[in-house]
């Protein structure tokens, strides 16, 4: 058996007679047909037949060599079946060359159907020693652009770490990529089955190779270890790169988890960059403006929203959201032209009715603003009752109430929106415990009242 | 518009000297062929920025804040009388100064060998982010927990007029807009009726570099900073002269601005524009200007937690000033406070004097101005800015290689304190730290051009995508360093 394996090693020498005696064949067999004085068919259909034997002899070679592994196993697949297809067709045209004409249709074709065949099962036994991008990769700029050869984007670009899973997105991929040639479902080198998940989290002959903890995972010690050594994985083929190392231990470390997406599981800044500069994913948590998209307001719309008394603005490029501000025309009322911000009640994210004379009942309008995450209607005569129409507001993480006549009633609304991060009180009619208890009531908030300074020491 | 006259005006814009001597070298018919290249490709941005309210003032990405309000104190004080700790400093205090120290170095004043100096003040740790502040800013001890600290700050000029100039236009040379204009260049203005940059200067001088820091380079001329005074006139010559009411004033604009609306349209040149907005806004400023500078009005309360006395030019009144310009949305408010310069040479300028003066100056109207802009709930949006144009040395200067009568500490630039607050800035929180004797950043140093990167990302822009051709190159405010300091966004 060892003796078999060694010689498939040799395919990859063996492989060339086979391509050079059939190319060779299919050249004489075209000379052969354009000079019918040459007779050259003898020479053809031998030609053809040293082909077919050395053919099937490196094939040969080559199933052994596929069986130690190492190797894509798409690319093998292709490469292996089209290689014994090239085998049939030189016995079949050593078969019709011998018998028959040479001009005839049939062996006409086949032999431009094995020189076709050999390109191709070459190219893509090259590509598996050489690497896929091996020809590309230094090919005059056209050629590049003719195979949509981008360097640098050979990972998955992730936007989303909600929903990105550490291991199917992140880790599966690495380990298809460098361990699957050897350890799948077709291989099983050291008995472990990398591609079944089941099998892989039950390990390979020597017993489980996952632990909670990188340091003591058979697995981590493998690809981190003296590549000199024998135990070195991969034996052959491309080390794991310093992220890989990194990215695989940081899941490990994490418990392996299988189903974790990126933002349930802690991630140190140099996983974060690697993150950023592989996957482009930004591990950030997002606001909910950065998370939510939103239809654009169109340019009418704007204009309208203007003519009222308004000033709109797009937050940023990245965003369709607007920000909003009544732009306090003494002879305008806002409390009769809020109503024309129900056409972008979804786009508006910032809103400021500071000092204009805002209205309790204005604040319907505002009610029905989903996205609202930032609102100033200080400096108006808003009372509880105004309030009430807010609660809905479940991503309003900052409201300015200041110089309003708003009290302590209007605590158990304040606490119902969720999001609240800041609220503005100062100058209300809010009592001290009335403070004291809404910030116990919704400890996450910070309640902004009036500042005095507490007389300090005098400096010398 | 005439195409034509527009493009020869956009054409001799873009072309120097540079250029003609370059296209010498290959003929006169290079040179003829050169002009039909060198089109401007930014002509679109031109234009545009010549409109009233900057690019399409949408920034590059989401804003924390919305305005700056950038408290220079012109003349640097010393970081190590005011923030920066270092026990070490205190036990060194009159040893000579090591060589090793010295090496290599230049100085303003500092020769021979100085004597190490140590804190001519006391210091404790305050609020619960236990930072570090001296016994010189009893008000500010009680605002720190909405503070940031940059203690390794560091620039490379150290004299006043070049540091001043680098830390506001990114150059240590004239000719760069100052920050506040690429600001309002890049984002508008949000008020209708104020300039968006607006300047306000206590302390009795302006600062050593002159009004180019605040000038507006080679951008259009309505960038540039409008310094408003608290005496007087706010600003120069607003009032009508006797004799011209305000409708016939009104008239005037319109009629002037009806003309060069013409010349606009057959020449082309944006400065044009620029004018007629100028006259627009001096026009209305004759209302708002005085309005807004009426400190009057405020409640007393108000001028109790700044400590303002109407009337004159303080730096608590420009305080207080630039909160009621915050609240009218004007984008870059700029103070400055000038008498820092604490070499120790006369009374005025003693870290035992004039130095203590100083304090007592900024220390209560700069913590007021933070506490009022967070009951208004303006500190959200609003980033704060407050330091020197470099930082102090360890060592006491020795001016002339003799000893001062006076403490004082010569220019040094490689390592001082600023803090900043509000806006996307986490509050509460140190970063940086300096060697023991606070001579050099030892961890997270700052120099000048990733505060202003910072700054403009605060502010929704992105420093490396706002720039504007001059001379036949994009120019930018960090030219071409600058690192977000990420650490402190929140
Ligand atoms: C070229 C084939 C090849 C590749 C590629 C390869 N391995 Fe292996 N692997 C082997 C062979 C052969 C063994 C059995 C001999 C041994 O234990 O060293 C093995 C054994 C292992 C074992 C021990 C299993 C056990 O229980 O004894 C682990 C763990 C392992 N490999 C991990 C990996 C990882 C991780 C990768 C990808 C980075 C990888 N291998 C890639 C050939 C390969």
């Amino acid at each position: 058996m060892e003796i078999l394996d060694w010689f498939g090693r040799f395919h990859p020498a063996f492989v060339h007679f086979p391509i050079g005696l059939l190319i060779g064949a299919v050249l004489f067999h075209w000379i052969s047909i354009r000079r019918p004085t040459w007779k050259g068919s003898a020479v053809v259909s031998t030609l053809y037949l040293f082909g077919f034997v050395t053919s099937g002899l490196a094939a040969f070679a080559g199933w052994m060599l596929a069986k130690e592994g190492g190797y894509d196993m798409e690319t093998i697949f292709r490469h292996r079946w089209l290689g014994i297809l090239m085998v049939l067709i030189s016995l079949a045209l050593w078969r019709m060359t011998r018998l028959g004409d040479l001009n005839n249709r049939g062996p006409k074709w086949l032999s431009l159907a094995l020189v076709f065949g050999l390109l191709i099962t070459g190219h893509l036994g090259g590509e598996m020693t050489h690497g896929e991008d091996y020809l590309v990769e230094s090919a005059p700029e056209f050629i590049k652009k003719l195979a949509s050869y981008q360097e640098g984007m050979k990972y998955a670009v992730l936007d989303d770490p909600d929903s990105a899973i550490v291991y199917d997105d992140i880790i599966k991929p690495i380990l298809q990529r460098k361990c699957w040639t050897c350890h799948s479902n077709s291989i099983t080198k050291g008995g472990l089955n990398m591609e079944d998940l089941d099998l892989f989290l039950e390990g390979g002959k020597n017993g489980k190779v996952i632990e909670a903890n990188a340091e003591a995972s058979e697995l981590y010690k493998r690809i981190t270890m003296d590549p000199e050594r024998r135990k070195f994985m991969p034996p052959k083929g491309t080390a794991l790169s310093y992220q890989e190392v990194a990215l695989v231990g940081w899941w490990l470390d994490q418990g392996a988890p299988t189903d974790k997406s990126v933002t349930t599981v802690e991630s140190p800044p140099t996983i974060q960059s690697i993150l950023m500069g592989r996957h482009k994913l930004d591990t950030k948590p997002k606001s909910h403006i950065e998370k939510t998209k939103v239809d654009p307001v169109s340019e009418d719309v704007m204009q309208k929203i203007l003519a009222e008394g308004f000033a709109i603005k797009q937050i940023a490029m990245n965003t369709n959201f607007v920000d909003v501000k009544w732009k306090d025309i003494d002879t305008l009322d806002v409390n009769e032209r809020i109503k024309i911000l129900s056409a972008v009640a979804d786009q508006i994210a910032w809103l400021d009715l500071g000092s204009s004379n805002l209205s309790d009942a204005a604040l319907s309008t505002v009610g029905g603003m989903n996205n609202l995450v930032r609102l100033r209607i200080e400096n108006n005569p808003i009372t509880d009752n105004g309030i009430k129409e807010l609660v809905n507001l479940k991503h309003l993480e900052s409201l300015n109430l200041y110089n309003s006549k708003i009290s302590d009633l209007c605590a158990p609304d304040l606490s119902q929106l969720r999001s609240l991060k800041k609220l503005f009180i100062w100058q209300t009619d809010f009592s001290e415990e009335g403070i004291a208890q809404l910030k116990t009531a919704v400890p996450d908030v910070e309640v902004i009242g009036g500042y005095t300074f507490n007389t300090p020491q005098s400096s010398d | 518009m005439n195409l034509i006259k527009e493009h020869q005006f956009l054409q001799a814009g873009v072309k120097t000297r540079r250029h003609f001597l370059e296209t010498c070298t290959t003929g006169l018919g290079a040179l003829a062929f050169s002009m039909i290249g060198c089109q401007n490709q930014k002509s679109d941005s031109l234009t545009q920025a010549s409109m009233h309210s900057g690019l399409s003032n949408v920034g590059h990405y989401m804003a924390r804040a919305k305005r700056v309000i950038y408290l220079h104190m012109a003349g640097s004080p010393s970081q190590l009388e005011l923030f920066d700790y270092k026990p070490t400093l205190q036990r060194l205090h009159d040893q000579p100064c090591p060589e090793s120290l010295l090496e290599g170095k230049k100085f303003a004043f500092i020769s021979g060998t100085p004597k190490m100096l140590g804190h001519q003040a006391e210091f404790k740790q305050h609020g619960h982010s236990g930072a570090w502040v001296s016994n010189h800013l009893p008000h500010f001890s009680s605002v720190v927990d909405d503070v940031c600290f940059l203690k390794a700050m560091h620039t490379d000029e150290f004299n006043h007029a070049p540091a001043q100039l680098l830390l506001h236009t990114g150059s240590p040379r004239l000719g760069r807009p100052s920050i506040g204009s690429w600001l309002t260049y890049g984002l508008g203005s949000e008020s209708e009726d104020l300039p968006g940059f607006v300047v306000l200067v206590s302390g009795g001088k302006t600062p050593s570099a002159g009004k180019s820091v605040w000038g507006s380079g080679f951008l259009p001329s309505i960038y540039q900073g409008v310094q408003c005074r608290s005496q007087g006139d706010p600003v120069l010559f607003i009032s009508d002269p006797e004799g011209m009411d305000r409708s016939l004033r009104g008239k005037t604009i319109e009629a002037i601005n009806k003309i060069n609306q013409r010349e606009f349209e057959s020449v082309g040149d944006p400065e044009i524009l620029t004018r007629i907005s100028q006259y627009e806004m001096a026009y209305k400023m004759q209302i708002s200007v005085p309005d807004v500078m009426d400190i009057n009005a405020e409640p007393e309360y108000i001028h109790q937690l700044y400590g303002t006395e109407p009337g004159k030019a303080s730096f608590a009144n420009n305080c207080l000033l630039a909160r009621r310009m915050a609240e009218k949305g004007v984008r870059f408010i700029q103070l400055f406070h000038w008498g820092w310069d604490s070499h120790g040479a006369g009374e005025s300028e003693a870290l035992n004097h004039g130095f203590l003066d100083r304090c007592k100056e900024v220390d209560q109207p700069m913590s007021a101005l933070i506490q009022d802009l967070k009951q208004r709930g303006l500190l959200e949006d609003t980033l704060v800015v407050w330091g020197g144009e470099f930082g102090r040395t360890p060592m006491m200067e020795n001016r002339g290689g003799i000893t001062n009568p006076f403490v004082g500490r010569d220019h040094h630039t490689d390592a001082f304190t600023m803090w900043m607050a509000g806006g996307g800035i986490k509050p509460g929180i140190t970063h940086g730290e300096t060697d023991e004797i606070g001579y050099y950043g030892i961890k997270d140093q700052v120099h000048v051009h990733d505060l202003q990167a910072t700054i403009l990302h605060a502010l929704g822009i992105d420093h490396e995508k706002l720039t504007y051709p001059f001379q036949g190159r994009d120019f930018r405010l960090t030219d071409v360093s600058g690192n977000i300091i990420k650490e402190i966004l929140v």
